[in-house]
């Protein structure tokens, strides 16, 4: 496997000359380093020349080095089935320069490009649409940057009940219930009625409120008629805007 | 009614509907009946694995493999340990080589099995997946009898696999093989030559080989396109090479080829299944590395010698260290190509793990396998990819 690696890798540095591509194998895997403005005429290249035929895209991702000038890498892993090799393509960038879209050649790696602008920032020219893939509808930042802090920037707590809470259910109490929402980093604090039903079902809460007054069974009912809404969530109501769109 | 009233229909298939097989959100744009363009929204289990992974030590970040698909846990772990030994160049020991491919085979079966038998359900057939979850539980509990888990198995290490295998257990696995056989011939029973099964799935979602590559297809899906690949095959890990199975291959790329594949790869499957049970049978030895610097050591000895001691210690705290470069690993999971980019730069946490999920890939053709189709095929195309939204979202 080494020997015919070795031997793509001077095919490759050959036709495509030294200002284009640098090759080195590492670890038994071939690598191609790719100045930006070249990665599509390489990349048409080695997946039609009948000595490569890299015809199949395996993967797109972002690597990022903050202490670099050029702080991403963007890194191409592609298939040749026919000569049983796979090779890797890097080429490098920052948070502004844009690196060509590979969609032209490979229809497989629109999502992969959404993911590293997701995910990174990378930005991508000629993607057909270079929009969100994984975060939230309305998310902000680029988690797999390393000065992205793992934690992220947003905190989400499930509010507590407030005392009385059980005793009293008009409409003004419930928005009271319902009225915790600070800010912290960029984002507004959501609460999320799924977690809420499940806190009321809590056998122990309930125990709790029969020993108030009532049976646990109708206050059970009771509370999951008048389900609370979360407040200040930007990012639902994003998400409505979103469905409405389609 | 007038031309220019005339408009498209907009509808959300999912994130809760059954077909959905998860947390998948369509959007999908209908004219009349047909599809005219399908928006699948992904992301709704979206966990943070890669980044989560680059603050654990190696060892910590096998069980989140586990958490990908979740369908066939182990085949993911091993992905990932392949490319760990590959950067440090870890030795896997023989018995622990046959391990993983026995369970890497049980995984393939826990997730045809599910895959076949909830297609069927989403095409409207409901006893298919009641037959096969009996076998599937059986299985399950193999891995659990394993590792102790039976989905979370974090049994694959870096090093070999985490425990050895009683002898019962190697026995039991034996006894399911055949009458397995005679389950999968009852299911293909119910729907092979199904006429309302064949009606809903014969020429529906065609890709052809060309096509399939480019998209970043793998798998199943690039074997009913008619592309003879398997990495089992073409570029064997572990001790696949010396495996004696065969690779079936469709000829029309449709929904119905790829079902007939995922049938005929489960009765392989359990060729290599018996195929180690043999060797294993023979083959006595450790299942783990001897190198303490990246496996533990036995709990034996750790009670009488001071330096299994430390290195134990050093393992769960500290955990080992990965020297600096980057490798790209992959293993033919049941669902495709599952890969693992791993960078490692030196420490004992990964600098970068880029997880290359097949689904991913596959998932994102929704949009042109479905175009001209009908609403109803949605649901059988979407099925026939295998999706799981573990590894989709990350």
């Amino acid at each position: 496997m080494d020997e015919s690696l070795k031997e793509l890798g001077s095919y490759i540095e050959q036709a495509l000359g030294p200002a284009r591509v640098s090759v080195e194998i590492v670890h038994g895997e071939l690598n191609l380093t790719v100045p930006a403005a070249d990665v599509l005429s390489v990349l048409r290249f080695l997946r039609d020349d009948s000595q490569c035929r890299f015809f199949s895209f395996v993967d797109l991702c972002g690597v990022d080095y903050p202490a670099r000038q050029r702080r991403f890498d963007v890194v191409t892993h592609l298939l040749s089935p026919t000569l049983n090799l796979r090779l890797r393509v890097k080429v490098e960038t920052d948070e502004v320069t844009p690196v060509p879209s590979i969609t032209p050649i490979f229809p497989g790696a629109d999502w992969f490009e959404r993911e590293a602008y997701d995910l990174y920032g990378i930005l991508f020219t000629g993607h057909p649409e270079l929009r969100r893939l994984l975060t939230d509808y309305g998310f902000e930042g680029h988690p797999l940057r390393k000065d992205f802090p793992t934690t992220g920037f947003v905190e989400v707590r499930y509010e507590t009940r407030p005392s009385g809470w059980s005793t009293s259910r008009s409409g003004s109490t419930r928005n009271s219930a319902t009225s915790t929402s600070c800010r912290l980093g960029k984002a507004p604090i959501t609460c999320c009625p799924a977690t809420r039903r499940r806190t009321e079902q809590d056998p122990a809460a309930n125990a709790l409120k029969g020993r108030r007054g009532g049976t646990s069974n109708e206050r059970l009912v009771k509370a999951l008629d008048s389900e609370p809404r979360p407040v200040g969530t930007k990012t639902t109501s994003a998400a409505r805007q979103e469905a409405q769109d389609g | 009614m007038a031309e220019s009233e005339v408009r498209n229909f907009n509808i959300n298939f999912g994130p809760q509907h059954p077909a959905a097989h998860g947390v998948l959100r369509l959007v999908l744009e209908l004219d009349g009946e047909v599809v005219d363009r399908v928006d699948p929204h992904i992301g709704l289990l979206h966990r943070g694995t890669e980044k989560l992974i680059e603050t654990k030590t190696y060892l910590q970040a096998v069980p989140y493999f586990d958490r990908l698909d979740y369908v066939a846990p182990m085949n993911q772990e091993h992905a990932f340990c392949l490319a760990v030994e590959k950067l440090a160049k870890i030795p896997v020991p023989r018995r622990a080589q046959l391990i993983r491919v026995l369970y890497s085979e049980i995984g393939r079966i826990l997730s045809h099995l599910l895959n076949v038998t909830t297609q069927a359900m989403d095409v409207g057939a409901l006893t298919p997946p009641l037959w096969g979850f009996e076998p599937r539980e059986e299985l399950m509990v193999f891995y659990e009898r394993a590792s102790g888990s039976r989905m979370h198995a974090a049994y694959f290490r870096p090093g070999g696999v985490h425990q050895d295998l009683p002898d019962a257990l190697i026995e039991d696995i034996w006894e399911f093989c055949d009458p397995f056989l005679t389950t999968l011939d009852d299911i293909e029973g119910l729907l092979t030559d199904n006429r309302i099964f064949k009606q809903r799935n014969v020429d529906i979602g065609i890709v052809s080989l060309e096509e399939a590559w480019a998209w970043g297809f793998s798998g199943v899906m690039v074997r009913g396109s008619g592309a003879l690949w398997d990495l089992r095959k073409s570029q064997p890990y572990e001790c696949y090479a010396e495996m004696d199975f065969d690779i079936p291959i469709g000829k029309n790329g449709d929904c119905y080829d790829r079902y007939l594949i995922r049938i005929e790869e489960m009765r392989q499957s359990v060729r290599i299944m018996k195929q180690c049970i043999q060797k294993l049978r023979v083959e006595r030895g450790p299942v783990t590395t001897v190198n303490g610097k990246y496996a533990p050591p036995k709990r034996g000895e750790m009670k009488r010698s001071m330096e299994a001691l430390i290195h134990h210690f050093k393992l769960y705290t500290e955990g080992f260290h990965v020297p600096a470069g980057e490798v790209y690993t992959a293993v033919e999971a049941p669902k495709g190509e599952f890969g693992v980019y791993l960078v490692a730069d030196g420490t004992n946490k990964p600098y970068r793990c880029k997880i290359r999920a097949p689904g991913f890939a596959h998932l994102q053709s929704m949009d042109f396998m479905c175009r001209g189709h009908m609403l109803a095929d949605v649901s059988a195309i979407l099925g026939s990819l295998d999706i799981v939204f573990g590894e989709v979202d990350r």
